[in-house]
């Protein structure tokens, strides 16, 4: 598979479009998964997606096989959500000086069999903060002083945020299995 | 415990949003979205560099001409050296820094008269002056008003309206080739002879 990708960057290149449409898909079907789940809808994330791809296609020269491309495009895709997102971490900085969030726990049965789509659209109702927070922290695996540092928040401010997110997708996750359970009796 | 707990809510939702695939109708949309905005920013770029290109021209340009302007003589004013008699029949070379018109061949009418001062720091002023238009004209049968058989070694300078042009002295040039050196562009040496 590496091989082959190698073959369609030297495409890419050369500005062949096959190579490019290919390159493309390879990238959409495995990261543009990233995009739908920092953005808080599906408009915002194509368009984080494109811009991603643009520097991408753009930097395709300054790429060296050092490492694996998927991890270099998935950074690239992770910096411009950032970037796009920011203005809005700025915004809801005043979030945190609101209600302190209660901490209860949920049974893994209550969330088990809920599909992967609702579970992102859980995660695209947080509060954008929050949502960043969780993402970076849960799905990047950064520490709160990274993305403390990343967000330009303090490390509390970043637990803070993260179990805001946890609280809210718990909250929407029971209210959701609620609901199926409503239309499975019905 | 409650951060086991955690840990176990984290490990499910990072599962099930890695798991996470767009939907199928959504490529097409966004690809066709990326190449045409791939060709607005390729269009943009040829605009950009199109512009750059314009503008530095036009930069050149406006440089070539502001510097190549061309200059009227007004008046030629020959400066001897200490050790210079002049003489009837004497060249006298000179040189220009820049700005003389592309044809122009030096005629002198009528007699160049020589004055000498007390301190021997003599000048030659044409009388009368110079003829300005003739400058720029070529004589006819390729003979030239001005006459000379000998050297010397002086030096003249020929002020103009916005510069002045210093005339020193130079080998012994024949006549033919006032109008050779005349019809380059931007020639910086011509000569007076009389």
């Amino acid at each position: 598979m590496e091989n082959r990708i190698d073959i369609h960057i030297k495409g890419c290149l050369a500005n062949n479009l096959k190579s490019q449409e290919w390159l493309y898909r390879y990238c959409f079907e495995r990261l543009m998964k990233v995009c739908l789940r920092y953005h808080s809808n599906e408009i915002d994330a194509s368009s984080s997606f494109n811009k991603s791809m643009h520097k991408v296609f753009g930097k395709l020269g300054q790429y060296r096989n050092d490492g694996h491309f998927l991890g270099w495009v998935h950074k690239i895709i992770v910096n411009t959500c950032l970037n796009e997102l920011r203005s809005e971490i700025r915004n809801s900085a005043a979030e945190i000086k609101g209600v302190q969030m209660e901490e209860f726990t949920v049974a893994p049965d209550t969330y088990s069999n809920m599909s992967e789509k609702e579970i992102l659209l859980c995660v695209q109702q947080l509060p954008s903060t929050a949502r960043i927070v969780f993402n970076l922290y849960v799905m990047e695996n950064y520490n709160h002083a990274e993305v403390g540092k990343l967000l330009n928040i303090s490390e509390g401010t970043s637990k803070w945020h993260l179990n805001q997110a946890r609280a809210l997708l718990k909250q929407k996750l029971i209210q959701m299995n609620i609901k199926q359970g409503y239309a499975n009796e019905y | 415990m409650n951060t086991n707990t955690e840990n176990i809510f984290d490990d499910f939702l990072c599962r099930k949003l890695n798991d996470v695939l767009p939907e199928n109708g959504l490529f097409t949309k966004i690809f066709q979205d990326f190449i045409a905005e791939r060709k607005v920013k390729r269009k943009r770029r040829i605009f950009f560099w199109f512009f750059l290109l314009i503008t530095i021209l036009s930069l050149l340009l406006y440089i070539f001409t502001t510097f190549s302007k061309d200059v009227k003589l007004s008046s030629i004013e020959v400066i001897p050296n200490n050790n210079t008699s002049f003489e009837n029949n004497t060249y006298i070379t000179n040189k220009v820094t820049r700005g003389i018109k592309n044809d122009s061949s030096v005629q002198v009418k009528g007699p160049v008269h020589h004055l000498e001062t007390a301190n021997d720091k003599s000048s030659i002023l044409e009388t009368p002056a110079v003829n300005i238009d003739s400058l720029s004209q070529k004589n006819d049968n390729g003979t030239s008003d001005v006459k000379a058989n000998t050297k010397s070694n002086s030096s003249a300078s020929v002020s103009s309206n916005n510069m002045i042009v210093n005339i020193q002295d130079g080998p012994q040039i024949k006549q033919d080739s006032i109008f050779k050196r005349a019809t380059k562009p931007k020639q910086d040496t011509f000569y007076i002879v009389w």
